[in-house]
């Protein structure tokens, strides 16, 4: 079938295309409007979805796919278990989005016909696009710890999907007594939020310190030999809560042999680990619907380009957010919301007659250590040699000011008031 | 005292009214004179900005200052409807370092003078 090319769509108009219909046209047939569909309403598929309703809503038919009825944030949840946000501060629906005329369904897509160009979900229907957006976010490897297993998480929560996830690890965190012990086993690279691991350790204790707790302990069994703002973290530890946190790195406990979430005990080559509390958080790799669509590589996540977040391997797909594999960004909401932006345009400049600008990323990561001690790091990037690169960044110093700290975190608070208002239109 | 009044004096006496808008700004350790900035204002406000460019680079700013604006009490200040000279000035400000926020001194280091035009020029339309 022929495919009109852009500048003869761009002399069409996109609104002609409502009411013409155009037979050689690959796009919108039968003077239908073009059908975007969105697979996952988070960072990213939020983003996209509130960014095409707002400025092509009359010219799109936008439908957004997301197997909850409302959707729990991963940042902040941090704060949540240390106490300092509700629940409900971090819980959002797409409301506001399907008053802006996105079309919100409610199921688990399944399965991706890149020839038919429809995605199948698990109570069978099926839904056309002319572009499709995946943004599953991540999946858990279960078995890269050795010894855990899905059902181990009602025991030894991973709560790295917010949700019901974090509110038994916050449960199991306040149940603890004085002396208990928390382990936590961090995943390897690539994962989710680099400084996430530490900011929850830094809000667990935050939450036993706050508790007038002398003998709890926290130790953290790494499996990489550094971390994200290391620096920051230890310096913080030892001011915040100090002799609480000991972080063990390979070079030291020589891997991980065997998690018993039962026994709560973590064996490695050093030595066993015994826990009141497990924090287990495995490797992780693209949604399940990335792969299964066979939009990863070898890696699990999915290759894109640069320019556009198309994947490399269907032109009428794109992946955004932690599922794809973005070069230098962070696996974070920002650069979720940030790589969301460029794909709109892409995807607009494609369907209607705007035009396309040269692809432009940011992102920005607070941490909290403490009430009133938050530290961050960001960037800009775009692309270079087909790859997302830092051209520009900056972290936070240690040794800073208590009053730089507390305006990093009073930032981060109007921070997340303005990036879910941008992901979830409200 | 009004906006533009406010943002009039914001760029002449900084030290004293940033940290309260700002939060977390601090004076650029090499403080470049105010000739720089003024010169580079006088230079971008010749732009005719580009506001579809504009739009489109401003989606970088809403995931902090939001899509309609931020909050009255809110460290991170809104910034639609500004006049075109003080959004200029206030970018130009952060890219020369005279103004120093980590996150924006970022985003402006990779920003020229077209990009601050057309930034400025969409904003400058939006509505508060
Ligand atoms: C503890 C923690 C702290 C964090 N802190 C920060 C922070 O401070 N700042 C920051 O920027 N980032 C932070 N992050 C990272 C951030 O949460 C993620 O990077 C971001 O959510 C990624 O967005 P996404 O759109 O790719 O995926 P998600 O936001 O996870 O959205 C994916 C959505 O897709 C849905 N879905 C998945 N598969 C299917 C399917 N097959 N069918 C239908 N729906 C599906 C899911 O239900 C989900 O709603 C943190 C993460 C964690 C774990």
């Amino acid at each position: 079938m022929a495919k009109l090319t852009r500048r003869q769509f761009t002399l069409l108009g996109a609104t002609a295309l409502a009411n013409v219909a155009l037979p050689s046209f690959s796009f919108a047939q039968n003077g239908e409007k073009p059908k975007v569909v969105i697979i996952g309403g988070g960072a990213g598929g939020g983003t996209i979805a509130h960014q095409l309703a707002r400025d092509a809503g009359d010219a799109l038919e936008i439908t957004l796919i997301d197997q909850d009825e409302e959707y729990t944030t991963c940042f902040f949840s941090n704060l949540y278990i240390g106490g300092l946000r509700s629940f409900e501060s971090i819980t959002h629906n797409w409301d506001a989005l399907t008053r802006l005329g996105v079309k919100k369904v409610t199921g688990t897509a399944t399965g991706i016909d890149k020839t038919a160009r429809t995605v199948q979900l698990a109570d069978g229907s099926t839904h056309a696009y002319d572009m499709l957006v995946v943004a599953p976010g991540i999946d858990l490897i279960y078995d890269s710890v050795p010894g855990y297993t899905e059902a181990d998480v009602e025991i030894a929560p991973h709560a790295w999907k917010a949700g019901p996830q974090t509110k038994l690890l916050k449960e199991k965190l306040d149940a603890l007594k004085d002396g208990d012990q928390i382990v936590m086993v961090p995943p390897p690279n690539p994962y989710r939020c680099p400084p996430g691991p530490y900011e929850r350790v830094s809000m667990m204790a935050h939450v036993l310190k706050e508790k007038g707790f002398t003998e709890a302990k926290i130790i953290i069994l790494d499996p990489k030999p550094k971390f994200s703002k290391q620096g920051l973290f230890s310096e913080g530890w030892e001011k915040e809560y100090p002799g609480m946190i000991e972080w063990i790195g390979p070079d030291i406990h020589g891997g991980i042999k065997n998690v018993d979430a039962k026994a709560g005990t973590v064996e490695t080559d050093f030595d066993t680990f015994q826990g009141a509390l497990l924090n287990i958080v495995p490797a992780q790799k693209a949604g399940e619907i990335a792969s299964a669509a066979g939009l990863t590589d070898d890696s699990g996540y999915c290759p894109i380009d640069a320019e556009s977040m198309r994947s490399t391997m269907d032109e009428n797909i794109f992946v955004i957010g932690d599922a794809s594999i973005a070069g230098d960004m962070p696996k974070s909401g920002f650069s979720a919301n940030s790589q969301a932006k460029v794909a709109a345009n892409a995807i607009l400049a494609d369907l209607t007659d705007a035009r396309k600008f040269p692809a432009r990323y940011a992102n920005t990561c607070w941490s909290l250590i403490a009430t009133q001690n938050d530290v961050k790091v960001g960037a800009q990037y775009e692309p270079n040699d087909g790859k997302i690169t830092s051209t520009a960044s900056f972290i936070s110093q240690t040794g800073e000011e208590p009053a730089i700290r507390a305006a990093n975190y009073e930032e981060s608070v109007a921070w997340y008031e303005a990036i879910t208002k941008d992901i979830f239109g409200t | 005292m009004t906006k533009s009044h406010s943002l009039h004096r914001l760029a002449h006496s900084f030290c004293f009214i940033a940290p309260m808008l700002l939060g977390t700004a601090a004076m650029a350790e090499t403080n470049p004179s105010y000739e720089e900035v003024e010169r580079a204002v006088e230079t971008i406000i010749q732009i005719e900005g580009d506001t579809d460019y504009g739009e489109y680079l401003s989606g970088e700013c809403v995931a902090c200052h939001a899509p309609a604006g931020t909050a009255k009490d809110s460290p991170i200040p809104s910034i639609a409807g500004w006049r075109r000279e003080d959004l200029i000035r206030a970018m130009v400000e952060y890219r020369t370092g005279y103004r120093e926020n980590p996150v924006m001194t970022t985003a402006m280091a990779t920003k020229g003078d077209e990009e601050i035009a057309s930034l400025a020029a969409w904003y400058s339309e939006q509505g508060q």
